[in-house]
């Protein structure tokens, strides 16, 4: 208490501070307590000091005062509890029952004993300061609030306005387009070439955007265009289908990429403008379609006229003006559609008809404006609305006048060629040539419906025409050949016929025709005479006249143009006739010389057998007196030796010599007659083995001599075997023979070519020959050498040359007396 | 007095002491981690000090000052820029105006923080001194470099005890500077006292 009242002495002057203080003693007891706290808080001071504070103020006991004051007490640093963070150290409440906003010090003031510290607590009411800083904080923040929502509302202001001149520019663009669209008159590919240029201008960055329309193979671009990996494309589309595309492309990185590369207003501006192009391509391709049929309708050759449904016409195109002959349509709008035909009733019946059934079509008569009539072919129909409500009647007309015309002469025409055909057919279906004649003159007749008809032929060397038949349908057997001539110098008209190609019709009485013609014309009662030239093979062979008698007639073109085919066919069949006949006469000449040749044929024939038999027989017949004589005349020389003398024995052996010689004639005869017999057998010879062999028999039979042989290896050729067999032995044997009374000869075979044909030769050095008697050489029995110089009988060379002939070949030979022969064969 | 690098460890000391038990009473205070570090603390002259922060580049500071006198006497502050400051205490109250203004109620809240932190620091000095000091009661001050160390006296000589703190408070860093100047003598008082000590204790 002496404490208390000591402090309370000290510390009096602070009674009346306007700052709430307190002491505090080591031990939290209250030591002093002033007028200020008293007042804040309605604790007399009686009643606190000598208490602790936390059992007043219970907050006070935590340890972030205890440790802090803690510090005071024994001397330390100064506290400072700051009104936000212990803004009630001591709480008091205002009248209005808020509590104070405090800022409290508290500093160590030495004890009364000197020993330690009180924590001396000045309080200081900071509510209306603080309340001043929060309203200012509350105006500054309100009035920063205000800047900052004016910073918006100025950002948001100038988005806007970006956006407005955005959507200005897009708009531009849009109308621009719009406007594009609207023009008439600019094609479709000015439109697309303007409108793309439209497109930069709009975006946002234009001096880096360009542009391109792509449509069906086609492409409209600004100038700058060129693809980058910045595009927005759009689908150009007409009904659904894509045809097309526009394309928008950055070609640079945009400075500012706040919304994405484009912003959304363009990508809806780009869009729009595709759709607007599609929709626009649409309507122009309807329109044109409309166009087209409407022009189409008005300028078709077809006469289109469109009724009401009662029949009333509301349009007539073009041709429907023309075919009926009106000038304009005023004169046949509104008028019923049946005025306009010849039978208003059938008419009617087309018109109810195609009502009734939809459709109709057919054939009618119809009235011009002057009255006159032509035949159309009709259809009419129904139009009928989307939902299949009938709105009008459409009819198409053509005019048939033409194609009746062309039809009924395409009729005449078959006609004709039927009547044609079967001419031709009966003409040409005979050669003998009066049968021949004699249908021309009845076809023609009546093809032609003529009263007669007269064929003659021109004999140009007599400078005549015969006439070989004049038939006449009032003739009761038709025609009747004749053999009547006529000199053309006497009918000029006839001779020009014949050599102008052209036919002529003369009437009687006619004053410009030759008087010749037309006297035969009156004497044979004769009205109209057309006369015709009968060409084949661009050959004039005569003339057809056709008479008509009863009356004068007037041939139409196509009634010449039937006679002249008739005619053309006509001279045909004639001289296929004549060409047969004389055919037919050539063949039966040839015949009987085939005949002639054969008989002759078989003369010799029989003649060469009688030969050969002869031949034969003979030799055969001659060999056995021989072999009699040969063999008597040995007998004698055996047993009759001592009787003869020398003289007698001498011509013994001449006897026998020369019996012997003739057998061996004989012999050779034979053989030459048996070549000639034996039939040929062809097969593949090796020629030069074959001549090896007969070279190594002749050298064995004559082992001394000195002959060389050359013999050409692999000379192949087709042949008898036997037979050329026989050919080499005699050459070779030949060759040998007349190189004996050579030392040292030479003989050579081998194949050479002569005139394109394989020449096969045997040649030796030997004794040659006279090339004079070459001819005589290949004779049976002729020799160029006598017997005493070389022995042989002369046969064999014929032997070679038969053998030769026989296989189609030649045989010759070369050479020189003394310096040896070659002999050449052909197969 | 020479100084010996065993001083300059020992101030260090004495200053993470203090700094670590101010971050102790904020942090039950705030009931938010607030972490206190002294990167590095140095001895230097005021003129030194002078260009030193010149060189840091803060304009302005915000300090809260304590005025100290005894065996030793002379200012402590604890000095931020002004928009560190501003920040710092937004952070402290919870509070996000993002408005770098410095009205009475954020002065006294940096006045308490200020003086929490330097009487920590002053504590453990006047413990290890074991004699009574007198302390001014905190104030703020708004100055420039110069004219927040112009205080210190017209003798350039003064010596002055520099710790840089670095508060750290969620995922915000603040830098602040204690700063203690010692009047002609007062340094050396306290380094007689730690030589003292030391020699006491070896």
């Amino acid at each position: 208490l002496n404490e208390i009242g000591l402090v309370g002495k000290n510390f009096d002057v602070l009674d009346h501070a306007p700052v709430g203080m307190f002491v505090l003693q080591k031990d939290s007891v209250v030591l002093f307590w002033n007028n200020c706290l008293e007042y804040w808080t309605g604790i007399p001071r009686s009643e606190i000091v000598g208490t602790k504070i936390g059992d007043h103020f219970l907050h006070l006991n935590e340890p972030i005062y205890s440790s802090r004051l803690q510090v005071i007490f024994e001397g330390g640093p100064p506290a400072i509890f700051s009104s936000q963070l212990h803004g009630h150290i001591i709480p008091s409440p205002l009248p209005s029952g808020q509590l104070r906003i405090q800022h409290t010090a508290v500093t160590a003031v030495p004890s009364s004993d000197g020993e330690g510290f009180y924590a001396l607590f000045a309080i200081q009411d900071v509510t209306d300061l603080t309340h001043l800083i929060e309203d200012y904080r509350a105006m500054r923040d309100q009035a920063l609030e205000e800047a900052r929502e004016r910073k918006r509302a100025e950002d948001a202001l100038w988005k806007q306005t970006r956006e407005l001149s955005e959507r200005v520019r897009q708009l531009n663009c849009l109308y621009g387009v719009a406007n594009l669209l609207g023009i008439q008159g600019v094609s479709l590919d000015e439109m697309l070439h303007m409108t793309v240029e439209l497109i930069p201008p709009a975006c946002q960055h234009p001096e880096i955007t360009c542009a391109r329309i792509t449509l069906e193979g086609q492409e409209f671009r600004t100038g700058n265009f060129r693809e980058t990996i910045w595009k927005q494309a759009h689908d150009i589309a007409v009904y659904g289908e894509r045809i097309g595309a526009l394309e928008v492309c950055y070609l640079g990185e945009r400075p500012e990429r706040d919304e994405g590369l484009f912003l959304e207003g363009e990508k809806s501006l780009f869009s729009a403008v595709a759709e607007a192009l599609g929709a626009v391509i649409e309507g122009k391709r309807v329109e044109d379609a409309l166009r087209i049929r409407d022009s189409a309708i008005a300028s078709s050759i077809n006469a289109i006229a469109i009724a009401d449904l009662e029949g009333n016409l509301t349009y007539v195109n073009r041709s429907f003006l023309k075919l009926w002959g009106y000038d304009s349509d005023k004169k046949v709008l509104g008028k019923h559609s049946v005025e306009f035909w010849q039978s208003e009733e059938k008419a009617s019946e087309a018109l109810e008809a195609s009502r009734d059934g939809g459709s109709w079509m057919g054939e009618l008569v119809a009235r011009r404006k002057d009255g006159s009539l032509f035949d159309v072919q009709l259809s009419a129909s129904v139009v009928r609305d989307e939902v299949g409500r009938p709105i009008c009647m459409m009819t198409s007309c053509v005019d048939i006048t033409e194609r009746k015309r062309a039809e009924d002469a395409l009729k005449r025409r078959n006609r004709e060629l039927a009547t044609l055909y079967e001419a031709a057919t009966a003409i040409s279906s005979n050669l003998s040539l009066s049968v021949v004649i004699q249908t021309v003159a009845d076809q023609m007749t009546q093809a032609l419906d003529s009263s007669g008809c007269a064929l003659s032929l021109w004999d140009r060397k007599r400078g005549l025409v015969e006439t070989l038949v004049d038939y006449s349908v009032d003739w009761p057997d038709g025609a009747e050949p004749l053999g009547t001539t006529y000199d053309l110098n006497d009918y000029p008209a006839t001779r020009s016929v014949l050599e102008t190609r052209h036919p002529m019709v003369i009437q009687c009485g006619d004053p410009m025709a030759d008087v010749t013609e037309l006297a035969w014309m009156e004497k044979e009662k004769v009205q109209t005479l057309l006369m015709l030239p009968l060409i084949a093979r661009d050959q004039v062979l005569g003339l057809v006249e056709l008479f008509d008698e009863t009356e004068a007639r007037d041939y139409t073109p196509e009634e010449i143009r039937l006679a002249q085919s008739l005619a053309a066919q006509a001279a045909i069949a004639i001289e296929n006739a004549r060409l047969y006949e004389q055919a037919q006469q050539e063949i039966t000449e040839r015949r009987r010389a085939e005949e002639a040749l054969r008989e002759r044929t078989a003369q010799l024939e029989a003649a060469n057998k009688e030969l050969e038999a002869f031949t034969y027989s003979v030799s055969h017949d001659l060999r056995a007196p021989l072999r009699s004589i040969d063999g008597f005349s040995l007998a004698l020389l055996e047993d009759y030796a001592d009787k003869l003398d020398e003289d007698g024995q001498d011509y013994l052996r001449r006897v026998r010599a020369a019996s012997q010689r003739m057998a061996q004639l004989i012999e050779d005869l034979l053989k030459l007659s048996r070549l000639t017999r034996r039939e040929m057998r062809r097969e593949t010879v090796d020629l030069s083995t074959l001549a090896q062999e007969i070279v190594a028999e002749l050298e064995q039979r004559e082992p001394d001599r000195q002959v060389e042989f050359v013999v050409e290896e692999g000379v192949v050729t087709d042949g008898d075997a036997g037979l050329l067999r026989v050919v080499l032995e005699n050459l070779l044997g030949n060759a040998w023979k007349f190189t004996t009374r050579h030392p040292r000869a030479m003989i050579e075979f081998g194949v050479t070519r002569h005139d394109g044909q394989a020449a096969y030769f045997v040649r030796d050095d030997g004794a040659g020959f006279d090339t004079a008697y070459a001819d005589r050489l290949f004779g049976a029995f002729q020799r160029l050498h006598s017997e005493k110089e070389f022995e042989g009988t002369g046969i064999g060379l014929a032997t070679v040359q038969r053998i030769i002939h026989r296989h189609g070949g030649r045989v010759w030979a070369e050479g020189a007396v003394g310096q040896g022969a070659t002999f050449y064969f052909t197969l | 007095m020479y100084l010996k690098p065993y001083h300059i460890d020992a101030l260090r000391e004495l200053v993470n002491i203090g700094v670590g038990q101010a971050a102790g009473v904020l942090n039950q205070m705030l009931r938010s981690h607030i972490r206190l570090q002294v990167p590095h603390a140095r001895v230097l002259s005021l003129s030194e000090l002078k260009e030193e922060m010149e060189e840091l580049g803060a304009e302005t500071l915000s300090a809260v000052q304590l005025m100290f006198n005894g065996p030793s006497s002379g200012i402590a502050s604890l000095a931020f820029p002004t928009d560190s400051a501003v920040k710092f205490v937004d952070i402290l109250v919870g509070e996000e105006s993002g408005i770098p203004d410095f009205d009475s109620i954020k002065i006294g809240t940096l006045t308490e923080v200020g003086n929490i932190v330097l009487n920590g620091v002053m504590g453990s000095i006047g413990n290890i001194l074991n004699q009574r000091i007198g302390y001014s009661v905190p104030t703020y001050i708004e100055d420039s470099v110069k004219g927040l160390l112009g205080l210190g006296g017209p003798d350039p000589s003064t010596t002055v005890l520099w710790a840089q703190t670095r508060f750290t408070i969620e995922q915000y860093q603040i830098t602040g500077d204690v700063i203690l100047l010692f009047e002609m003598g007062s340094l050396d008082v306290l380094l007689a006292t730690i030589d003292r000590e030391l020699g006491e204790q070896s």
